[in-house]
């Protein structure tokens, strides 16, 4: 029992840094249509520059998230200067290209500042744990869920109460009409960008401090927020985050019974089956969204 | 010269509208083509629209209605001629600043923002104020009372009728000086019909200029003045009681045979 | 002088001449056997990004799967020496093989996919793959790999160094051929339209799926080749083989070299090997400037490297001209007026879609040699009814059928090849590709002799000429014989709209669809195109027409019905339908009953 518990609460920890990413990665995709493969180097960007702040800023974690969220920021907006917007009437594989070019860039410019070794930066709140019962409970996977929990319910908020929340799934929805309506849906998509870097960024800070994070780890974030996407509705928001949950309890289950690599073969084969069978996601159908 | 009789000859050389210059008319279209795909759908069009009338633009199918709209409102590029909006050239603007000029559309087929609230719709439009966005929601809700009622209702379950309510609620957000309406009135019952034609004459009478794109007569009824197109042409323009009035001047303009 | 410069700004020849310029500049400074493995990785990921070209240049399916062909190519070369002390003789053939394989055994359910989703399947079965060389510890010897593969032998004689470089690229020229050869062949057209546009594709007969699945099999065994090709030459494996990287290197060479070329490939291999080796001063920063490389690339020169070497010619040298002469007149011939029963039969189709009723109890005869019109308003049903002939919508009730067949519920393309075209609503044409060539490729038929006979017709193909030929004969028939040599996309829209109709006559119909054929047309257009389909009225050809404009459709066919709410209200000659009071009604009647009860969700 409190193994499953422990399971759970794991699991639960690693779907929030999932759900973050997850959540750019589609407010991305449903304001450009276009996959942001540069997305997983984010979480990398962001979770260095805690590595590199926390030595200097003797405070936990918690305190760095605004600053390492702007500076994330600032990167998917670039992004989207460099990498999308000019590309805006090319075919889509050229985004695709583009954004896999400025991941590298990304990767290799942390790699060139800090080296290829795994890194981690300070605890969110505090290091340790607690116990309830017989449970050890991490106070920094406890801190990760609740820092994700406030991040995704600020989304939450941005979205359905602010006009810019408001202005950015009008112009997902119905661009052209967007614009016949006055909504500026060009700078919408760079707040955009700008959004999902922030996001990623905030899940490079959770992760750096429980897990060692290295250069390398972006493609891993990436395909899990692309499979979120898929599983939880192509372009639903909620669903991303809803599917990166359920990845994340997917792999932490199939991983205690059966090691980690299976965990991720298994996923994958989850995810060609839902694909070939519910190319609409397994949690339904994507409402609102024009053929 | 000068006359005998020593009158002054009728001022031929000054037209007495020199004398009084009437302001522009809201809208003037002159010379406007639309190129779609190679072909040209709508081809040399002149059209003006006062402020606070409604006109009426019919047409079949593939008469060219809708993408004089589209041209209108920047969804569209004009290919020749030029659109002015109250006297300033607007043809080479992008859509959204043709928008904050004060133009307002309710696109065909409705096209509100399916997965928002009826409330979340107008709001996303509107350039004002939190207070004075809330006030022209009330006056939204005041023209069309089904939308108050439905206030958080996800626009995509509403009914054919009350979407097209809220296409045009949301194109009367920002107080348009303009409303484009392109086929409100298809897939509605009779009754609806003519309930959101006697709405439109509530908005024209308020100052707003109307310009209905339409393949049912009916809008005849509530239009000051009915333009028929014909592959991209206008080939008959009457006040609209004229046209309902003499049926088969207006079919053989419709239809072309 | 001028004719010798000519001839090397001709075709393939420059960036031949390029990628040897550049082989020998890079070859000379450097010490030999460090050059001979740099030039042997050059020609690998030259055959793998050649591979590619099939899937992704040619077809245009963005497959993030060719990596993973390259891993299964790696993997299996190695195995099947280590464990059966294979040769390269059977170590090559086994890794094309197991590539081609296990490609045929996905594409059924992946080439179904639509772009998103087909990428993320492929990179899923790809990510699958290297989860399994990770894993398989016992066979592939984990993240450590295996070691001690020895270097390619073929037929007794060891091939490393020199001769093994030389192997590798008498392999990519043989590739490269074959790429060129389908390129400039009727196959290659059709690749160029299913590419630009799927529907075009449709109109013209061209079997998209398959063209696609032999694509994926191509792009595989090429890549399987370049794997095995890498192990023998580098004497390791390991779950790298496998790995994201090979395919964003692959992806680079294509895109940056140039798209669908085989110059393109080699010159992105060269990029891609040499790339990283230039910037070795650079240091740590060398992946950095190489990702910068690649973003430059992709923003500026969207034709990449020999695309943009072309465009450089052009300008220097002017067009290249078309060489072809033009080809003598034959028509394809088949008699349509042997048999006076209908060509179409549509007995009392029914269709609803959600409820909501799009046809109704519709029964229909056209003869040969009729025009039909078909008028109605918006949503009466004559898309629909449309569909349903070509097979697109298969009916709830009622029968179709085709020349004394029934085609009820039988796959488009199966309607097709009974003898039934269509046009569409809008111009689907490849507006790049020459007027002569959008018709020849509608010649495609049913493919046969298929990809081998393109493969091994060396030179122009015979099947293109002949296409061609057959094309100019039906272009000259519609007042089109002029304009054969210039692009579609050039020609004015009435024009346009008989190219379509040439490339609709192109597949030997007996009956031909035309959604709104006079749409956009001004009205001497409208009148020559009238004046042509009743030229081809006379030669049996069935029409349906379906068109807004009523005064063009009424004068042209020789009877009309008119769809109200999915039923025929009124059917006869035009006379007798423009006077039927249902049919007035019907577009504009006060009441107009049009107008349905509000539907609810949409």
């Amino acid at each position: 029992m409190t193994d499953l518990l422990q399971l759970i609460l794991s699991a639960l920890s690693l779907g929030s840094t999932y759900a973050l990413v997850a959540l750019g990665f589609v407010l991305v995709l449903n304001a450009t249509n276009a996959v942001n493969f540069a997305q997983g180097e984010m979480v990398v960007a962001g979770g260095f520059l805690a590595v590199a702040l926390s030595p200097l800023i003797d405070l936990p974690g918690v305190a760095l998230l605004p600053l390492v969220m702007l500076g994330t920021a600032a990167l998917g907006l670039l992004l989207s200067l460099a990498a999308y917007l000019p590309l805006r009437t090319r075919p889509p594989t050229a985004v695709f290209i583009s954004t896999i070019a400025f991941g590298i860039i990304v990767q290799n410019a942390v790699l060139a500042l800090s080296g290829p070794e795994p890194a981690t930066a300070s605890a969110l709140v505090a290091a340790g744990s607690t116990r309830l019962g017989e449970m050890a409970i991490g106070w920094q996977s406890l801190s990760m869920i609740a820092t994700a929990a406030v991040l995704v319910a600020l989304m939450h908020l941005l979205l359905e109460r602010t006009q810019l929340g408001r202005r950015l799934r009008a112009s997902a929805q119905d661009p052209e009409i967007a614009r016949a309506s006055g909504i500026p849906v060009v700078r919408l998509i760079v707040v955009a960008f700008a959004l999902a870097g922030a996001l990623a960024g905030a899940a490079g800070l959770l992760v750096a401090n429980q897990f060692f994070l290295s250069p390398a780890d972006g493609a891993n974030y990436m395909l899990k927020a692309y499979i979120a996407v898929v599983i939880g509705g192509w372009g639903r928001v909620w669903g991303a985050v809803l599917g990166a949950l359920l990845i994340a309890l997917f792999e932490s289950f199939v991983a205690s019974l059966a090691g980690h690599l299976a965990a991720d073969a298994l996923l994958y084969v989850a995810l060609l089956a839902v694909l070939l069978l519910r190319p609409t996601g397994i949690l339904g159908e994507a409402v609102g969204r024009r053929a | 010269m000068t006359d005998p009789t020593g009158q002054q000859p009728p001022d031929l050389l000054v037209p007495p509208a020199a004398a009084e210059p009437s302001p522009p008319p809201l809208l003037a279209l002159s010379g406007v083509s639309v190129a779609r795909g190679s072909g040209k759908v709508v081809d040399g069009l002149d059209l003006r629209i006062e402020a606070g009338s409604v006109v009426a633009l019919l047409g079949v199918n593939g008469a060219g209605k809708s993408s004089l709209i589209q041209a209108i409102i920047g969804l569209l590029p004009v290919a020749a001629g030029s659109i002015a909006l109250g006297g300033t050239a607007i043809e080479r603007l992008p859509a959204e600043q043709r928008a904050r000029l004060g133009i307002g559309l309710a696109p065909e087929g409705r096209r509100v923002f399916a997965g928002m609230s009826v409330r979340d719709n107008l709001l996303a439009v509107c350039r004002a104020d939190a207070r004075t966005r809330a006030e022209r929601i009330a006056s939204v809700y005041e023209l069309f009372p089904q939308l108050a009622t439905r206030d958080r209702t996800l626009a995509w379950q509403l009914s054919g009728g009350q979407q097209q309510m809220l296409s045009i609620g949301r194109a009367l957000m920002n107080l348009p000086r303009l409303l484009l309406l392109d086929e409100p009135t298809l897939g509605l019952a009779p009754n609806v019909v003519f309930d959101l034609l006697e709405r439109l004459t509530w908005i024209a009478g308020s100052g707003t200029a109307v310009l209905i794109a339409e393949q049912n007569a009916a809008v005849l009824s509530v239009a000051d003045r009915g333009c028929v197109l014909r592959v991209g042409r206008m080939v008959l323009e009457a006040p609209g009681r004229e046209l309902m009035n003499d049926p088969y001047r207006f079919e053989t303009a419709m239809l072309g045979v | 002088m001028t004719r010798l410069v000519f001839w090397f700004a001709d075709g393939i020849r420059l960036p031949l001449i390029f990628a040897a310029g550049a082989l020998i500049a890079f070859m000379l400074p450097l010490e030999a056997p460090y050059a001979i493995r740099l030039l042997t990785q050059v020609a690998i990921y030259a055959l793998l990004g050649i591979g590619y070209q099939f899937i992704f240049g040619l077809a245009g399916a963005f497959s993030l799967a060719q990596g993973a062909f390259f891993g299964i190519g790696a993997y299996v070369a190695a195995l099947a020496t280590l464990q059966w002390d294979w040769t390269g003789s059977l170590t090559l053939p086994a890794a094309i093989l197991a590539a081609v394989l296990f490609a045929a055994v996905v594409a059924a359910p992946v080439l179904r996919l639509s772009t998103h989703y087909f990428a993320l399947a492929t990179l899923g079965i790809a990510q699958v793959l290297l989860v399994l060389a990770i894993g398989c510890v016992d066979l592939t010897g984990g993240s450590n790999g295996l070691a001690g593969i020895r270097t390619l032998m073929v037929a007794g004689i060891e091939l490393d160094g020199w001769t093994g470089m030389a192997t590798v690229w008498a392999l990519v020229g043989l590739a490269g051929l074959a790429l060129y050869q389908v390129r400039g062949s009727l196959l290659g057209l059709a690749f160029d339209v299913v590419r630009t546009d799927p529907y075009a594709a449709i109109a013209a007969g061209i079997p998209a799926a398959r063209l696609r699945f032999w694509a994926f099999l191509a792009s595989a065994g090429l890549a399987g080749l370049a794997g095995a090709l890498q192990v023998h030459s580098i004497g390791v494996v390991s779950p790298e083989v496998l790995d994201f990287d090979i395919m964003v290197r692959c992806l680079v060479i294509c895109v940056v070299g140039g798209i669908a070329r085989t110059s393109g490939a080699i010159a992105g291999a060269f990029l891609v090997v040499l790339a990283p080796e230039l910037f070795h001063a650079l240091e740590g920063y060398r992946l950095l400037a190489f990702g910068a490389l690649l973003l430059a690339a992709i923003l500026f020169f969207p034709e990449g490297i020999i695309g943009t070497m072309e465009a450089l010619r052009a300008r220097w040298f002017g067009r290249r001209r078309f060489t072809q002469k033009l080809p003598t007149l034959r028509a394809p011939g088949r008699s349509l007026l042997a048999t006076t029963r209908p060509v179409l039969n549509l007995e009392r189709v029914s269709k609803n879609f959600g409820g909501v009723v799009a046809l109704e109890n519709v029964t229909l005869k056209v003869p040969r040699g009729e025009i039909f019109g078909l008028i109605g308003p918006n949503g009466s049903g004559k898309s629909t009814l449309v569909n349903v002939v070509t097979g697109l919508v298969v009916p709830d009730e009622g029968r179709v059928i085709v020349s004394g067949e029934d085609m009820t519920g039988r796959a488009p393309a199966k309607v097709a090849a009974r003898g039934v075209a269509r046009t569409f609503q809008t111009v689907h044409l490849h507006p790049a590709l020459s007027v002569l060539d959008n018709v020849a490729v509608a010649r495609i038929g049913d493919l046969p002799g298929g990809l081998f006979g393109t493969l091994l017709a060396i030179g122009s193909e015979r099947r293109l000429r002949r296409a061609r030929s057959e094309a100019v004969a039906i272009l000259d028939a519609l007042g089109l014989g002029g304009e054969v040599l210039r692009t579609a996309g050039s020609l004015p829209p009435g024009a346009q709209r008989r190219l379509e109709l040439a490339r609709a006559l192109a597949r030997n119909p007996e009956m031909v669809l035309l959604d709104e054929p006079a749409a956009g047309l001004s009205e001497p257009e409208q009148t020559y195109l009238a004046e042509r389909l009743r030229v081809l009225k006379t030669r049996g050809l069935a029409m349906i027409i379906v068109d807004h404009n009523l005064g063009f459709l009424l004068r042209l066919a020789d009877r009309v019905a008119c769809l109200d709410q999915g039923r025929v209200v009124a059917i006869g000659t035009p006379d007798q339908v423009r006077r039927d009071p249902a049919v007035i009604a019907a577009y504009i009647g006060p009441g107009n009953p049009a107008y349905r009860p509000p539907e609810g969700a949409r």
